[in-house]
């Protein structure tokens, strides 16, 4: 998730939080202060690139994807496709024929 | 009102709860609290932009950030991973290093001081030192492959792998050298004080051994303290 929000630009710690927030409409209960350890574990993956920035005159740590970062990202959106059109498959109501 | 006149902060006293519950290396530690702060700070600027005064405003921004318990475990887990690819790269490359420099350079020393030294060598002593050099290439390899999985997002259990590899090499050489030297009659030890060249190899074999005993001990330390704070957690 956090990958996909970084997808478009960098971002900083509390603005990734935002946009899960805003993407998931405010229905993702993240504790925040675990996001910072999951950024520093995602940029030891390889995945995140993050660098100190000034801006608006304070230190902050921005995040961008890196290649591996999105390589991983397109296949986890093909697994999770595959998975949802699987379990849609499954519990989706069959369409009735149409009697004459 | 300003977060500045706020006696008892709130964010202040989880940040410095968080504080007291992570250990590790240094730089890291310092850069997450800071980030956590400057987290802190902007949520709490975000609800006051949002119409809530100062005290609740921050007080809202600690509510969400989780308690200091669940935070610190989170950040000790990050903290113990990179102390333990830190080692796991030095086990990989000082362990091997020493021996090969001590294949290199010690039998030219021992033949300098006494032509007929290595004819002394029993097949005992030339099998232990056949074995010794054998395990520390499979722990070196271990230690390499810990480092490959460190290095995708491995937490905790890679980090006592690597604290459990690193305990396991410095008590390997030290119980096998100290074997080998003891049969020699500490001949090893007359060999290395007989030249400089001598002191030279005793001292870089002492440096690195140094080196990887601190972040041995490190290691060990921090991979106790995720463990017990993610039992907190």
């Amino acid at each position: 998730m956090i990958l996909s929000v970084v997808e478009a630009r960098p971002l900083h710690g509390y603005a990734v939080i935002s946009a899960l927030d805003d993407a998931s409409g405010g229905r993702l209960q993240l504790a925040t202060g675990t996001v910072y350890p999951a950024l520093r574990r995602l940029e030891r993956s390889g995945l995140l690139a993050g660098e100190w920035d000034t801006v608006g005159g304070r230190r902050r740590r921005t995040y961008r994807i890196t290649p591996s970062g999105r390589r991983l990202l397109g296949e986890e959106r093909a697994a999770w496709a595959d998975f949802s059109r699987m379990v849609g498959g499954i519990l989706e109501p069959p369409v009735r024929e149409a009697t004459t | 009102m300003t977060a500045a006149v706020l006696h008892d902060d709130p964010i202040d006293r989880v940040l410095d709860d968080v504080t007291r519950r992570v250990r590790g290396p240094a730089r890291l530690r310092r850069d997450l609290l800071a980030e956590l702060r400057d987290g802190l700070e902007d949520a709490a600027a975000a609800h006051e932009e949002a119409g809530l005064d100062v005290g609740p405003a921050r007080a809202r921004a600690v509510a969400d950030f989780g308690s200091a318990a669940e935070v610190g475990a989170a950040c000790q887990e990050e903290l113990t991973a990179v102390q333990a690819r830190r080692t796991s790269l030095t086990v990989c490359l000082v362990a091997p290093a020493v021996q090969q420099l001590w294949m290199q350079w010690y039998p030219a020393l021992a033949l300098s001081l006494d032509p007929r030294a290595l004819e002394r060598q029993n097949d005992t002593l030339v099998g232990l030192h056949v074995v010794q050099s054998v395990l520390v290439w499979v722990i070196a390899g271990a230690a390499l492959h810990q480092f490959m999985l460190l290095g995708r997002g491995r937490g905790l259990a890679a980090s006592r792998v690597v604290a459990g590899l690193a305990i396991g090499v410095l008590l390997l050489v030290a119980v096998m050298s100290g074997t080998m030297a003891a049969a020699q009659n500490w001949m090893t030890l007359h060999v290395l004080a007989a030249s400089p060249r001598g002191w030279a190899l005793a001292a870089v074999s002492a440096v690195m051994w140094m080196v990887l005993g601190s972040l041995t001990w490190r290691t060990v330390v921090v991979t106790r303290h995720a463990g017990r704070a993610a039992a907190l957690g």
